[in-house]
């Protein structure tokens, strides 16, 4: 278990969802992935009223599964959209990507 | 509990689903805010989770649009927020929402929260339950009191209270404020008034009008005195009615012919008699304990007598006008009442302007439903029954052909009022229901010239001046009360003749007597203190015997006449 997964936030999830822990994380990872991809193009498109819902959508997700690491990513593109300062958001998308890549693993290596 | 959550965010919306699935509540879930607004009114959830930032409609839209819903429930609303600035959680609360729980979902909070929500939920049941028991209850009670109303206002009806001498003021539900207004119209002419205020409210305060009411008319109707009738009154009243309540009454006759008031109080505040030429304003106070607290054997009647002509008034009222309260919580006063009579003398209607005068005191509009009162001006004189019932008239001839004979002595003389037992007894026959006024007024005016002028030897000159009228009642009653000796005998004699009947009244007394003669000739003046005119003009012969000491007066009448 690797730090981009929450072990505590995990086990509780766990508790809650029981069988269905699986097709939780299988949700969110599609989920995740669909919502990188319509960020990568709002990006494209500067539509920062757009990045700031979509951020803040992934990151909402993200701390309900404990990645801690990608959810303050998240936020951090999410405050830029709402300042509407995209200067460091090729960064920021960077940062998500790999980040989420992680997460992907971390979820992998669960199963 | 049947929970609706709305959330676009697939992830979060499962694990609430789950959270609330374990604790064993139905969940229906929505992924838009469009379909939150439908599954609402389609699913009649009893709580809802909505999250703030969805695509379509944001949740301060769902909440609103929910929370105007013509739904008789209340459903609690609770906001699923990662937002932190107070300005927007408090937007939560402002379009309708009841509560928010920030995420990430934390299944402690959430479980704590339905259970907080669904107590307080449970609470609402009770209290729509009892809400909508007391709805039923209430509409149930307003229909009783509807009908009850009917009940009463045909029972306790209002007589002659429509006279043009009477001006009054009483609410339409005042028998459940516990007030009552009766008039009549005595058999020997006049009126007679009565304003009741039962202690109490509703049903309880009501149930006394009935009996009150019945004794009344039917006592009036008779030629019972005032007397009389409050002592049946009290025994009834006092049998009926439940422990701390109780009847404050005030009530009036006006002889139109002696052109005297007769009045008592019981336990009201002070009626008013006044006198709009001199300004003079005769106040009569409480004497008595109200009706139906007292023993009917601890129970007396001394009422007062004032003059009382064309140019006086009588006002009565019942403690709301006293205690009528302005916003700064003063009380309206006698002493304030007292003023606006005296500033209002002239008035023609006292009654209304007062009304007025409370209302603007008390800036109070409703006020005026609480308030009764009765003004009477001198009536006018009449003898006449109009309200003859026909079937009664040709019914039977009872008494026809009969003779009765009854002496009082003593003591008797000041307890017992044999005027009533007289006319009912004579108008056992039918026939001469159309008749019960002038024989009323022939039978008192003898009986009260034989006790008064025959056995006290009173001076019907005491009566003129200013305070000889008092004086004479006075008079009257004390000597009424002293009296140990002495008799009025009384012989009525009814035979049937062709088209009709004579009736022969013989009245002898114990008195010294009087020169007849010399009082005929003396002029009206004298003579009205007798009523020998007015006794002359009723009947077919009036002659006197014995120094006067005996007066013997024929009736005549005439089958299926018809009054003027």
């Amino acid at each position: 278990m690797t730090d981009v997964l929450d072990s505590t936030i995990i086990s509780e999830l766990q508790e809650i969802m029981g069988e269905d822990l699986g097709m939780l994380l299988e949700t969110y990872v599609e989920d995740t992935q669909q919502k990188i991809e319509q960020l990568k193009s709002e990006i494209k498109e500067k539509n920062t009223d757009s990045i700031r819902r979509t951020a803040h959508s992934i990151k909402g997700s993200s701390k309900n599964v404990g990645a801690t690491e990608l959810a303050d990513w998240c936020q951090q593109m999410e405050t830029g959209a709402r300042e509407e300062n995209l200067q460091d958001v090729d960064i920021q998308l960077a940062n998500i990507e790999s980040s989420f890549q992680n997460v992907c693993d971390a979820i992998q290596s669960l199963t | 509990m049947k929970i609706l959550i709305a959330d676009d965010n697939n992830v979060e919306r499962l694990i609430l689903f789950k959270v609330l699935e374990q604790e064993g509540h139905e969940v229906v879930q929505a992924q838009t805010g469009q379909q939150a607004i439908d599954f609402f009114f389609e699913h009649n959830p009893s709580l809802v989770f909505l999250d703030v930032l969805m695509p379509d409609i944001d949740g301060y839209e769902v909440a609103s649009a929910i929370k105007s819903g013509e739904q008789q429930r209340w459903v609690p609303i609770i906001f699923l927020t990662s937002l932190t600035d107070a300005y927007d959680l408090a937007k939560c609360i402002d379009c309708g929402g009841d509560d928010f729980v920030s995420k990430p979902i934390n299944r402690i909070i959430i479980k704590a929260k339905v259970d907080a929500f669904s107590r307080i939920a449970k609470l609402y049941e009770t209290i729509e339950q009892q809400k909508s028991e007391i709805q039923f209850h209430n509409d149930h009670l307003v229909q009783e009191q509807e009908a009850a109303k009917k009940i009463f206002n045909n029972i306790a009806h209002r007589g002659c209270l429509a006279a043009d001498n009477i001006h009054y003021h009483l609410s339409p539900m005042s028998i459940f404020n516990g007030d009552l207004m009766l008039a009549a119209e005595p058999p020997m002419g006049g009126m007679r008034l009565m304003l009741a205020d039962f202690t109490g409210h509703g049903l309880p305060a009501a149930i006394g009008a009935m009996p009150t009411s019945e004794i009344f008319y039917g006592m009036t109707k008779k030629g019972f005195a005032i007397p009389d009738v409050m002592t049946e009154m009290n025994t009834r009243l006092h049998s009926v009615l439940p422990r701390g309540v109780f009847c404050c009454v005030v009530i009036a006759d006006i002889d139109t012919l002696d052109e005297r008031i007769t009045i008592w109080n019981a336990g009201a505040p002070q009626a008013y008699v006044i006198d709009t030429q001199t300004n003079n304003i005769e106040q009569v106070h409480s004497s008595h304990l109200p009706l139906g607290v007292q023993s009917p054997q601890r129970f007396k009647v001394e009422p007062q007598v004032f003059r009382f002509s064309k140019q006086h008034k009588l006002l009565a009222v019942t403690d709301g006008i006293i205690e009528s309260i302005n916003p700064e919580g003063e009380m309206f006063g006698e002493e304030k009442m007292l003023d606006y009579i005296k500033d209002n003398i002239t008035l023609d209607n006292l009654c209304d302007g007062l009304v007025n005068e409370v209302v603007e005191f008390t800036n109070d509009a409703d006020q005026g439903d609480d308030l009764s009162l009765l003004e009477v001006a001198f009536p006018h004189h009449h003898l006449e029954q109009p309200d003859l019932d026909e079937d009664q008239a040709h019914a039977q001839t009872g008494t026809l052909d009969s003779q009765l004979s009854l002496c009082l002595r003593g003591r008797s003389l000041g307890r017992f009022d044999p005027i009533p037992l007289l006319l009912q007894t004579l108008l056992e026959c039918r026939e001469l229901t159309p008749h019960r006024s002038r024989i009323f007024t022939i039978l008192s005016e003898l009986y009260n010239n034989a006790l008064e002028h025959g056995v006290l030897g009173l001076d019907s000159g005491i009566k003129s001046g200013s305070e000889g009228f008092a004086k004479y009642y006075q008079l009257r009653t004390e000597g009424l009360m002293m009296l140990n000796e002495g008799f009025v005998e009384v012989n009525v004699d009814h035979k049937p003749l062709t088209d009709g009947g004579e009736i022969i009244f013989n009245f002898r007394d114990s008195g010294k007597g009087f020169e007849f003669e010399k009082i005929i000739a003396s002029g009206s003046k004298h003579l009205s203190g007798r009523g020998l005119p007015l006794l002359m003009n009723l009947c077919e012969s009036i002659e006197h015997f014995d120094n006067g000491t005996h007066i013997r007066a024929v009736y005549r009448w005439h089958a299926k006449e018809h009054e003027e």
